[in-house]
């Protein structure tokens, strides 16, 4: 016995001279597509009986290259409601031995937002770096949040890595409802007691990696995950009742409602401007005042974060984030007895993950405004937007609507096609030198006349020279005419530009090579991939008119004028047509992308298309100098 | 006082950005005239959303409770012309935290109606950011803020940083500046080298003694010296420069004699001799890797897989490779050794200080003749060997004497060979650390260099088919080899190939050299390019150069403010022949082309040429020996890569016979 006890003191060396997670150690069919191996990813979320919560992580990963560096990093956000109560990690070697155990001046912190934003909240994180691939590193993590805000969703497989073991529990007071669902994962939970508490257990292992590709559908959406809805949550002092999409909206109305109090002169402006107007008129006139008076600044402080500023607040600062924008605008179309609604929505990207009817999981990052009586959508963000249009940061998505009946699921207009289009007519003239003067009209709708909106009414005339300059598709000589302007009322603009350019047709010989679509030319295009495994997702459509009048010089004709083209798919259409004149050859091109999403088996069939259609975009005419 | 001129070959661009001089009368806290709260435009630079009409800074050098410290006072007057520049109105004020070194005293700010009332703005608009352990801002959201308003702030801190007396104040800015100026006040015990540039003479250039009396000790009497410069334009990024800093108007400070009274003068600044041997003896710096207990352990693990009787010549690159294999890069440049080269090498992380410093403790242990050269990176700014000061350098590699002109070794990487450094550190020049021989060490940028030779065939059809070798040099190989880190071969060379020609597919591909370092990068592989050509009739029309390292003018700007600043030279060169089909004839070809930049800044060299019935083969050259190039020089530049993507688009027309 005696002896034993000695061993047992001992044992922890020699256990240390045991090479811990040996990469050898990991079944080799893993590899594949990989560059984290996830060696363990065990989590323990436990909701106390007051409502504060902890989550509890080990994670221990084995980075086979750099693009596998993001597992090196972990970290989290330490404000009012959540504190990072013990972080520390570990760094082994490909054979496993044990290089370095962090110290408490290893973490570093970082809490800076952009200038326009401030919040009380700050990051903490380590980051464990060895020079050499692979190698494996473990984090030990505590979170103790304040209040119950939600479970955040939990990942289990990201694109690109593979997970030997995965391990998810959820200690809860027994009673306490709760729904979850996985997502691509068949994955199920284990439920047990533990004293007073209900425990809820998922786990699997040896997840083989799916290799990350580009134009993917929504990230969120092709990771395997399980996501978590409980019946209520309890946010600095405020109960919720979230088992539905109703009550959470609810819940989002009544923390918001009845902050909507203007003063007497504003309610004065507001009467004043909008009398005898037709209600899309009022709502454009009052959509303008929250434009031109007030700026974008967000300040994130406590339920700062959920709830809004008063409408006066911002009457009186002239600033505010989106909810306070939002709020304000509501506040001035009450006034002329226009009702309107706020409405949650997840912005930016392309897109955003799908809401399910059934699973009440509120994740959005941005507040935008309805007004339910004109079918119509404020970005009361945007500085610039006409009335009604919402733009690409939150078009054709799902958005929460807090009406006074509460949560409402509905989805913004998408941009089709035909909304986002160009229209543009080019002259050029050919000079026997290859130079050219060229000119050029162009109207653009939708997604592709956003960002003329920007240089239009948004910057200074160096800004938007320069950023024309960088993005033409060819080198300009001489800038004579350059034009942006955008429509006030619709989502327009048009761009007017006369430019000189020495390389415009390549000569050889007595031959000039003329190509046609130089000044705007289509370069979509997808990369190769025979063993494609994710869906393709392409949201962004355009529909193209361009008009190219192509002028060569005396002396010289045309050995070569490319025929008609017409290719047409269920992806799109592309068209050009030529006309051939004494001295000129008149291009007419007519492109439509629509939006995709295939199966990844039909991958390189859209690709075809896009090949073809640059392709016969990239024909060009041939000139021959007379004898 | 002594006065120097900084970066003066960056003179010249800014006396184009700056108009007629004037001396302006500064307005007093919160009075505004007239005419500034009327106007609607800046007066020499009309598309100006905003401006400064004026910003007054003062650092007075005085004696407190806690020592000497430098008195920061800073206001500034911004008009805002149009809603585009609300912006304006979310200042963001850095500040070092630490109290000992820094305490922001007072914040005050106020907005200026375009009617003339002013308005306070409160408490409840400023917020404390914390950025780091060492910085935090403030920030203030200024309400009420409409066109023609006036933002008016004014704040005081007190800095510890009397080195380099706080620190250096720039005239210039991103909005034009009607008035800038700064008052230094300087006690008769210190001196100060001053670090100029300006496009002129100050408009404003005054000085006078003063005699003070401070709350703490005997009164004395002080120099205050004012700066000021008006109208000035904005300062605006631009593609390849090194950093805004180099080019913008601004006075620094550096502290160089202090002289107490009943004390002998104390040297702070004296001879590059002197730095030296301060930075030798700091604890962080010249200890790290002279005494062997900091790097202990670095040496143990040394000589654990290099054996004594190595010989010798190998030595150098074997230390290279293995503190770049054992100690990672965290990405900063560092002049000290924060934790110490051994707390580094256990936790397989460090700074260029780490790193570098370790490669020179083992270099000196084997009994080489290895020293520290500091050198500022290209963002950092250009350094001026006037006056020996430290804090001009962010960033530190090692050099080796040996041979004509030393060996420089940067551990940052393990694909970097022996002799090359990053390319942000190839700012010019660098400086030994040396007590014996400091030196300021001119250095050339090395070539970055690729080479195409290739010999291909077309068909009827226009798919083109050959065999290609890529030879890269230099920088091209360094940056190559980390590309292929980790990835295959094959889907290396697509990725990289792409954009020109979708459907190209590789074959047969052979990487040669990749571990030899000192050599250049061998890529060898068999190519088939679908659809290469435009089959007409009976014409075939082929593009015959595929990769070359532009495909488009670079340079898209028309005009240029300051000079191109590329960080390496460069050469390209690209051979092909090309097999015709059979029964075709070559029926038109470009002429030669030579041509050339002044004095020898680069040249073109083009041709294409029938060799036989059946081949043709075409030549295209170009180098880039000048890496910088001034304004003045910019179009001939521009035209010199129009020439060259020409080149690159150029056609053949084939001929059925």
């Amino acid at each position: 016995m005696k002896k034993q006890f000695h061993l047992l003191l001992f044992l922890p060396a020699l256990l240390r001279a045991q090479p811990e997670y040996p990469v050898s150690a990991i079944p080799s069919e893993l590899f594949a597509h990989a560059h984290i191996i996830v060696r363990k990813d065990e989590t323990t979320f436990t909701i106390q009986p007051d409502g504060d919560a902890t989550m509890e992580e080990f994670y221990v990963a084995t980075i086979l290259k750099e693009e596998g560096k993001s597992a090196s990093i972990t970290g989290g956000q330490e404000s009012r409601f959540s504190k990072i109560k013990l972080l520390k990690g570990r760094i082994f070697d490909a054979e496993g031995n044990l290089v370095y155990t962090t110290k408490e001046d290893d973490i570093q912190e970082y809490g800076g937002a952009a200038e326009y934003e401030f919040t009380d909240s700050k990051s903490k994180y380590l980051r464990l770096e060895y020079p050499r691939y692979p190698y494996t590193v473990e984090f030990k993590k505590k979170t103790f949040m304040k209040g119950f805000m939600g479970i955040p969703a939990a990942t289990i497989q990201p694109l690109g890595v593979s997970v030997e073991h995965w391990r998810y529990r959820i200690v809860a007071p027994s009673g306490f409802k709760l729904k979850w669902k996985g997502q691509n994962t068949e994955i199920g939970s284990k439920s047990s007691m533990q004293g007073r508490n209900t425990v809820l257990d998922w786990e699997t292992s040896n997840l083989i990696a799916q290799p990350d590709e580009p134009y993917n559908p929504y990230f969120r959406s092709v990771y395997s995950k399980i996501d978590f809805a409980p019946a209520e949550i309890n946010f600095d002092g405020h109960q919720g009742d979230f088992s539905s999409w109703k009550s959470v909206g609810l819940f989002f109305y009544e923390l918001n409602n009845e902050r909507e109090t203007l003063s007497p002169a504003t309610i004065a402006k507001v009467q004043a401007l909008t009398e005898g107007k037709t209600t899309r008129e009022k709502i454009a006139a009052l959509y303008q005042i929250t434009q031109d008076n007030c700026r974008y600044v967000s300040i994130q402080l406590g339920i700062g974060g959920w709830q809004t500023f008063e409408a006066q607040f911002v009457e009186q600062k002239k600033y505010g984030d989106c909810k306070a924008l939002s709020n304000y605008t509501q506040a001035l179309l009450k006034v002329a007895g226009i009702e309107a609604w706020e409405a949650s929505i997840y912005a930016g990207g392309d897109e955003a993950p799908d809401c399910d009817e059934a699973f009440p999981d509120p994740s959005f990052n941005h507040v935008i405004l309805y007004v339910p009586g004109e079918n119509m959508w404020l970005e009361c963000t945007s500085k610039t937007h006409p009335a009604g249009y919402l733009g690409a940061f939150t078009a054709g998505r799902q958005a929460l609507l807090y009406t006074p009946d509460g949560g409402k699921l509905v989805k913004t207009p998408a941009l089709l096609a035909s909304d986002n289009f160009e229209k543009t007519r080019t002259n050029i003239l050919i000079h026997e030198d290859g130079s050219a003067e060229v000119q050029h009209q162009a109207r653009f709708g939708g997604n592709r006349h956003e960002s003329y909106r920007h240089y239009a009414l948004d910057a200074t005339r160096e800004e938007w020279e320069k950023s024309f300059t960088q993005n033409a598709d060819f080198s300009i000589g001489k800038l004579n005419n350059l034009k942006v302007a955008a429509n006030h009322d619709v989502a327009e603009a048009t761009l007017d530009y006369q430019v000189e350019t020495s390389k415009f047709a390549t000569l050889s010989g007595k031959r000039m090579f003329v190509p046609l679509t130089k000044t705007s030319p289509i370069k979509r295009s997808i990369p190769a991939n025979e063993k494609r495994s994710l869906d393709l997702k392409m949201s962004d459509a355009y529909a193209l008119r361009d008009t190219f009048i192509l002028q060569f010089p005396l002396g010289y004709e045309a050995e070569n004028v490319p025929s008609d083209k017409k290719i047409e798919s269920e992806f799109g259409r592309y068209e050009m047509q030529l006309e051939r004149l004494a001295n000129q050859v008149i291009v007419i091109r007519s492109v439509e992308i629509l939006p995709l999403q295939v199966p990844a088996a039909r991958y390189n069939e859209v690709r075809q298309f896009l090949l073809d259609a640059a392709k016969a975009d990239a024909v060009q005419m041939v000139l021959v100098k007379k004898q | 006082m002594r006065k120097i001129l900084l970066a003066s070959a960056a003179l010249c661009f800014l006396a184009t950005a700056i108009f007629s001089q004037q001396i302006y009368k500064i307005e007093k806290w919160g009075k505004i005239p007239e005419a500034d709260l009327k106007t609607t435009h800046c007066s020499f630079d009309s598309s100006a959303t905003s401006m400064v009409l004026q910003e007054v800074g003062s650092y007075d050098l005085t004696y407190t409770k806690d020592g000497w410290r430098v008195r920061v006072n800073c206001r500034k007057r911004i008009k805002i012309f149009d809603e585009s520049a609300l912006e304006q109105g979310n200042l963001c004020i850095f500040y070092r935290s630490d109290r000992e070194v820094e305490n922001f005293k007072d914040l005050d700010v106020q907005l200026i109606l375009p009617s003339g009332e002013v308005q306070k703005v409160k408490s409840d608009n400023v917020f404390t950011e914390q950025l780091n352990k060492r910085v935090a801002a403030k920030k203030v959201f200024i309400p009420n803020l409409q066109k023609g308003c006036i933002i008016e702030y004014r704040y005081e801190l007190e800095s510890a940083y009397i080195h380099s007396l706080y620190e250096t104040w720039y005239f210039q800015q991103e909005t034009p500046v009607r008035w800038s100026q700064v008052t230094v006040t300087i006690p008769q015990y210190f001196n100060y080298v001053y670090l100029m540039q300006s496009p002129r003479k100050f408009d404003l250039n005054e000085q006078h003694e003063e005699s003070v009396s401070p709350p703490y000790g005997a009164s004395y009497s002080a120099s205050v010296i004012i700066y000021g410069l008006s109208n000035l334009l904005a300062i605006k990024d631009e593609p390849y420069i090194t950093t805004l800093n180099d080019y913008r108007a601004q006075i620094g400070f550096q502290l160089s004699e202090i002289y107490y009274p009943g004390s002998p003068v104390e040297k702070v600044m004296t001879t590059w001799t002197n730095l030296a041997e301060i930075m030798i003896k700091n604890e962080d710096f010249g200890a790290q890797y002279l005494k062997s207990s900091h790097f202990d352990k670095i040496w143990t693990a040394f000589r654990k897989v290099v054996p004594e009787d190595t010989p010798k010549d190998q030595l150098p690159e074997l230390v290279l490779r293995f503190i770049s294999t054992n100690i990672k890069w965290n990405g900063e440049n560092r002049r000290y050794s924060e934790h110490g080269l051994d707390a580094a090498f256990v936790k397989k992380t460090g700074s260029t200080a780490d790193i570098n410093l370790s490669v020179i403790a083992l270099l000196r242990k084997l009994g080489f003749d290895a020293v520290p050269m500091l050198i500022s990176t290209r963002d950092h700014g250009a350094m001026f060997s006037a006056y020996p000061f430290s804090e001009q350098f962010n960033t530190v590699v090692a050099f080796l004497y040996q041979g004509e002109e030393g060996i420089l070794l940067d551990a940052t990487n393990p694909l970097r060979a022996l002799g090359k450094m990053r390319g942000e550190c190839y700012n010019g020049e660098g400086w030994l650390v040396d007590e014996k021989r400091p030196n300021w060490v001119q250095i050339a940028a090395p070539e970055y260099s690729e080479t195409w030779v290739s010999t291909m065939k077309i068909n009827e059809v226009g798919e083109m088919s050959g065999h290609f070798t890529m030879l890269l040099a230099g920088p091209a190989a360094t940056s190559w080899r980390i590309d292929l880190e980790g990835t295959k071969e094959a889907d290396f060379l697509k990725r990289h190939f792409a954009s020109e020609y979708a459907e190209r597919s590789f074959d047969s591909i052979v990487v040669s050299d990749r571990q030899a370092l000192d050599k250049p990068l061998k890529v060898d592989f068999y190519c088939r390019i679908p659809n290469a050509a435009t089959a007409v009739n009976d014409f075939l029309y082929v593009r015959p150069v595929f990769d070359f390292f532009i495909t488009e003018n670079p340079l898209k700007s028309l005009k240029r403010s300051f000079p191109v600043n590329f960080t390496y030279p460069r050469k390209a060169q690209y051979i092909l022949l090309l097999q015709i089909p059979k029964g075709y004839s070559v029926e038109d070809m470009p002429e030669p082309i030579r041509s050339s930049l002044p004095n020898n800044g680069g040249k073109i060299q083009f041709s294409c040429a029938k060799i036989s019935d059946t081949e043709v083969q075409v030549i295209l050259k170009a180098n880039l020996a000048q890496v910088q190039f001034m304004p003045e020089e910019y179009s001939g530049l521009r035209h010199y890569f129009d020439q060259m993507a020409d080149r690159v688009q150029f056609q053949l027309a084939l001929k059925k016979n």
